[in-house]
């Protein structure tokens, strides 16, 4: 028999939204896209939000990295990231906090890869845009690796490149002057360290020849080169949070096993929480520790990934996973949720799912079922378990 | 059980069998690049580079592939929506290869196709009722614009939509209803066989599931034959009865469905099927990931295309062309070796199961 | 990103489904709807719309409200101005009277009234400005489609012949068409219209390979539907929009340079009423009369604004489509 589920990387939340509730103004009228979404990511873990088209998942994605589009509205709610409400910033804050703390990747690297700057410039870009900010990360991050590879660090490499230890040596010392003088980078210099951190974590999502792709262009890339190259880009600034939107949905499915197995010796390597957005039930139960899925603006369900495959309780979260053809599993028929995905210009009132649930009962339509905790770790917004 | 011989070389065969809805024999598809002052051809993409493959009648074939595969291009040659470099192909015993115009019409009639893209493949001018009746005039079916909407009428309900639903446009409706009128189009004609070209991979789960019911059941009630074409392994697994696996232009596996699932013989049949995320993390991955992108297809590797990635490769592969083998009755593949694929998973299945960690274990050669 | 709403907002009902923000793209109710809708947001289509529609609709009635003949003045008819203490300075002119009740905008130098000539020469302008674009059109579409639908030989002929006729300076060729054969008022039409053509074989040519290679022109033709069908049945319907936008901007543009031409002399009669032609026999009278080139001019100003605004505005209307 199966072991207990491994426990969540840590009990510490790197992220918390409480309560967002977000509307867009659009033509056709006021579409309610968020209604009072919670959702908690912590320290080192992955959590897979899951849903169709519709659901609101990339919605939650950009009302995090604040980069709603014009017509959006926040109603109500918070996003806390090391205890501070990102909403209640300003947009020079926000951005801020975006170039540290979190990271987004998104679903088609050739439309947000700048096609006419090298790879190795639109990473570095970062660093040589805000030299002041990272000046002192740069120099720590740089004298650390220094230390580990004189210590003979198995991980660490030749993008010292033909430095000998002698001269990694005299670096460092140099290095560790120039930071307790607490004087600033130089741009040379400060141009120099961001490149060879470039180059370490481009040879971190495992491209061949970092310091080749480094001068490459994005075209000159393929689709899967093209993701771990913007998976690098999100994670060269060390962020707490990365925010990955259907990365694999445009890519092969064997470049996709391919990025999914790195994103899963990353999480040992980084330092950083992974919200992975997906449609897809498969990469979910692969890479995720926890799940959270969400219908219509609402999460309906939350658990551990092995917890929520072996004991579904949403209406929703069956029906999902009864629709889905298994690779291993002839089935004669697949059951699907009857109905399709509500307007959410005129959402249905109380439970938003009550149309399409085969249990639905009287209450469903008045009352919106809360998120309640129904086992350790496992809640699901559902009147058939409380509320 | 005579095994039809669905190897490179059906040029001997003088007769077709009737027992076949399509053939393409030998088919090649090259789009060549012009370059030079006076636009010579300088070099190929090949899209489809041999391929020879049947669909009995009755039956739905599944043609698998990524991208650069040319699954969606011998499905356009079959429909003869482009015309093909060399080769055959054979509807219903007839060649069809070279026709034109009112010749190919008529075959039209009884071949037609599933889009993948429900938002692109209606004309957005065009109501619902419109675009139904326009393949019965087109071909001349009916006799009077009330018999076409009578058929009409009854096609939009078959496919589970309603009558209000003819008055209106494409653009109000969701990706899933917009299949259901592309399917209800091709059946207006009443074919006799049906090109899926990834018709649920643009949809939502739930969604999918109820489109490809629908076509399960349609397949039944109007005696439909599929080439269903694919990426997603999954769906071809839920609906086909026998499957084509296609690399670079080439099948590379051919066979029953449950066969090759169980049993795959192909080093990039087996690296497809485990590259599939399976829905239930206890079945968390073992198998082969390989490394690399699909080469370009117009600079197709040497002798075996797939040795560039393969992690069984020897310098056989570099030098010599794999041969069509006959592994087991109906199952063919094109490889130089034989591989055990199914014990090396067993072997992976149990270790994981027994442990509780997902393992990743060491790929070296069985055979 | 240039998402105006992430894609997946996108939403429908499951029956009487309405796309949130994707512009109707059929139905001319609905069109109709999101016309006005967008026409809120920017006042200066609504502005232009009206201008053109105006115009047009003087022009439709111009033989109610004016005499058709009543421009063929001899130059022997002689207007005194009415009761004027301005009279005396006008003496020197006597056929150039300022606006008054009777004539509100005045006479012109053949002392007809400066406001019914306008009137008369509305239809003109508007027709020939009609004419020339929709032949242009007309064009456009036989030799776009041919072009888009050879292919090869055919379609790179086509493509440099369009551009020789691009390069043409438009006065130059227009002169030489004059002289050559004669100067009539046909004779200009054609002369205008050997200019404007080529964009609109580029036009509709760049618009039919583009629709042609969509899905559902595949989809057509796997169905059987044969090549004139797909072409106007399909594509040109949906090919339109852009011309549509073109043509509006063109019928500005050609009422400008038509009359440019007048103005610079080549207009058959002088005494023709048309707006370029009264600009430039109000000449002369710059210094005195200001009111000749004032108001001729002021109608080519805004009826060439009117259709570019209403161009715009209808550039506008396609952008969201064209956007998602």
């Amino acid at each position: 028999m199966m072991d207990e589920p491994k426990q969540i990387a840590s009990t510490q939340p790197a992220l918390e939204v409480k309560n967002l509730r977000l509307v867009f103004n659009t033509y056709a009228g006021v579409v309610k896209a968020l209604d009072g979404i919670d959702l908690t990511v912590y320290k080192r873990e992955v959590l897979g939000l899951v849903g169709e088209s519709g659901c609101g998942k990339s919605v939650t994605a950009l009302a995090i990295a604040g980069l709603l589009p014009e017509n959006a509205k926040i109603l109500s709610g918070e996003v806390l990231l090391n205890g501070q409400d990102l909403l209640k910033k300003s947009k020079k804050e926000i951005r801020l906090a975006r170039l540290k703390d979190i990271a987004l990747v998104f679903q088609d690297p050739m439309t947000y890869l700048n096609p006419v700057i090298t790879i190795g410039s639109q990473i570095t870009e970062i660093f040589t845009g805000n030299l002041a900010m990272y000046s002192e990360e740069l120099i720590q991050s740089r004298i650390e690796e220094i230390q580990s590879r004189l210590a003979g660090d198995g991980f660490s490499v030749p993008s010292f490149g033909s430095q000998s230890l002698v001269s990694l040596e005299q670096e460092r010392d140099r290095l560790v002057a120039l930071k307790n003088s607490g004087k600033k980078l130089s741009r040379g210099e400060g141009k120099r360290l961001a490149r060879l951190r470039a180059i370490h974590y481009l040879r971190l999502v495992r491209l061949p020849e970092p310091e080749r792709i480094f001068k490459m262009y994005p075209f000159e890339l393929s689709g899967g080169m093209r993701q771990r190259a913007m998976i690098a880009m999100a994670l060269v600034r060390r962020p707490k949070v990365l925010l990955a939107d259907e990365i694999t949905t445009a890519l092969d499915v064997t470049v996709q096993a391919q990025i999914l197995k790195l994103l899963k010796e990353l999480r040992d390597k980084i330092d950083a929480s992974i919200i992975l957005i997906t449609h897809d039930l498969g990469i979910v139960a692969e890479t995720c520790d926890r799940v959270a899925v969400m219908y219509a603006g609402n999460i309906v369900e939350v658990a551990s990934v092995f917890e929520m495959f072996k004991n579904p309780l949403h209406p929703y979260t069956k029906g999902l996973f009864a629709a889905v053809p298994k690779p291993d599993v002839s089935t004669k028929e697949l059951e699907s949720i009857k109905g399709s995905v509500p307007n959410l210009i005129y959402p249905p009132t109380g439970c938003r799912f009550h149309p399409r649930c085969p249990m639905a009962f009287e209450r469903c339509p008045v009352v919106k079922p809360p998120l309640i905790e129904v086992s350790p770790g496992h809640r699901v917004a559902c009147l058939l378990y409380g509320g | 059980m005579a095994a039809k011989s669905e190897g490179a070389n059906l040029s001997d065969k003088a007769v077709s069998n009737s027992e076949y809805m399509v053939e393409a024999r030998n088919v090649y598809k090259w789009f060549p690049i012009k370059g030079g002052l006076f636009g010579k051809t300088v070099a190929n993409v090949k899209a489809v580079d041999g391929v020879s493959l049947t669909v009995r009648k009755g039956e739905t074939m599944g043609l698998v592939g990524e991208s650069g595969s040319g699954k969606t291009t011998i499905g356009r040659e079959i429909m003869r929506l482009t015309t093909v470099t060399k080769g055959q192909i054979i509807f219903d015993g007839k060649d069809i290869t070279n026709l034109k115009g009112r010749s190919l019409k008529q075959y039209r009639r009884k071949m037609q196709m599933v889009f993948q893209d429900p938002y692109a493949s209606l004309d957005p001018r065009q109501s619902i009722r419109s675009a139904l009746n326009e393949p019965m005039k087109i071909h001349h079916v009916v006799s009077s614009k009330q018999e076409a909407n009578a058929v009409t009428e009854r096609l939009i309900e078959t496919v589970g939509l309603s009558l209000d639903h003819l008055s209106r446009f494409p653009h109000e409706f969701s990706g899933g209803q917009r299949q259901r009128i592309a399917i209800a189009r091709a059946l207006a004609v009443n074919p006799q066989f049906m090109l899926l070209d990834e018709p649920t991979s643009s949809l939502d789960v739930s969604v999918q599931a109820q489109i490809l019911n629908l076509l399960k059941k349609l397949q039944k009630q109007y005696n439909l034959t599929y080439l269903f074409i694919s990426h997603n392994l999954s769906v071809i697994r839920h609906m086909c009865d026998r499957v084509a696996v296609m690399y670079l232009g080439r099948i590379v596996e051919i066979g029953n469905m449950q066969t090759i699932y169980d049993n795959p013989k192909h080093p990039y049949t087996f690296a497809l099927l485990s590259s599939v995320p399976n829905p239930d993390p206890l079945k968390r991955k073992a198998g082969i990931v390989i490394e690399g992108d699909v080469p370009s297809p117009i600079d197709i590797p040497s002798g075996c295309r797939f040795r560039t990635r393969c992690p069984y490769a020897t310098s056989k592969c570099t030098e010599e062309f794999p041969p069509l083998v006959e592994i087991e009755p109906g199952h063919w593949i094109e490889c130089h070796y034989d591989i055990d694929f199914k014990s090396r998973r067993n072997l992976e299945q149990k270790a994981a199961a027994s442990s509780g960690i997902p393992q990743d274990l060491p790929t070296t050669p069985v055979a | 990103m240039t998402q105006r709403i992430p894609q997946e907002v996108e939403t429908e009902e499951s029956s009487g489904d309405r796309e949130v923000e994707r512009r109707p793209a059929g139905g001319v109710k609905a069109e109709l709807k999101f016309a006005l809708y967008l026409a809120r947001k920017n006042p200066l289509v609504l502005v232009g719309s009206a201008i053109a529609i105006i115009s047009i609709v003087v022009a439709v009635f111009s033989g109610f409200l004016v005499p058709s003949d009543i421009w063929k003045v001899s130059h022997l008819d002689i207007r005194l101005c009415w009761n004027n203490p301005i009279i005396d300075w006008h003496l020197k002119n006597i056929y150039v009277c300022p606006g008054s009740t009777v004539m509100p905008l005045g006479t012109d130098s053949f002392g007809r009234n400066l406001l019914q000539m306008i009137i008369l020469a509305l239809p003109l302008d508007l027709e020939i400005s009609f004419a020339i674009v929709f032949s242009a059109v007309a064009i456009g579409i036989a030799l776009g489609a041919i072009a888009a639908y050879a292919g090869g030989y055919i379609d790179e002929a086509i493509l440099r012949v369009t551009d020789i006729f691009f390069a043409f300076p438009g006065l130059v060729l227009a002169l030489v068409l004059l002289a050559v054969f004669g100067r009539t008022l046909n004779i200009l039409v054609i002369a205008v219209l050997v200019v404007w053509w080529p964009i609109y074989v580029r036009l509709i040519r760049s618009q039919i390979l583009s629709e042609k290679e969509k899905p559902y022109a595949e989809a057509l033709r796997s169905v059987g539907a044969g090549r004139f069908r797909i072409l106007f049945r399909h594509i040109i319907p949906n090919a339109i929009y852009p011309v549509l936008v073109q043509m509006t901007l063109d019928i500005g543009g050609v009422i400008l340079v038509f009359s440019t031409l007048m103005f610079l002399g080549f207009s058959p009669d002088q005494r023709l009423p048309e707006l370029g032609n009264l600009v430039s026999s109000g000449i002369d009278y710059v210094n005195t009369a200001p009111w000749l080139i004032i108001f001729p001019g002021l109608t080519i100003l805004v009826i060439a604004l009117g259709f570019n605004l209403l161009g715009d505005g209808i550039r506008d209307i396609l952008d969201p489509r064209l956007r998602r």
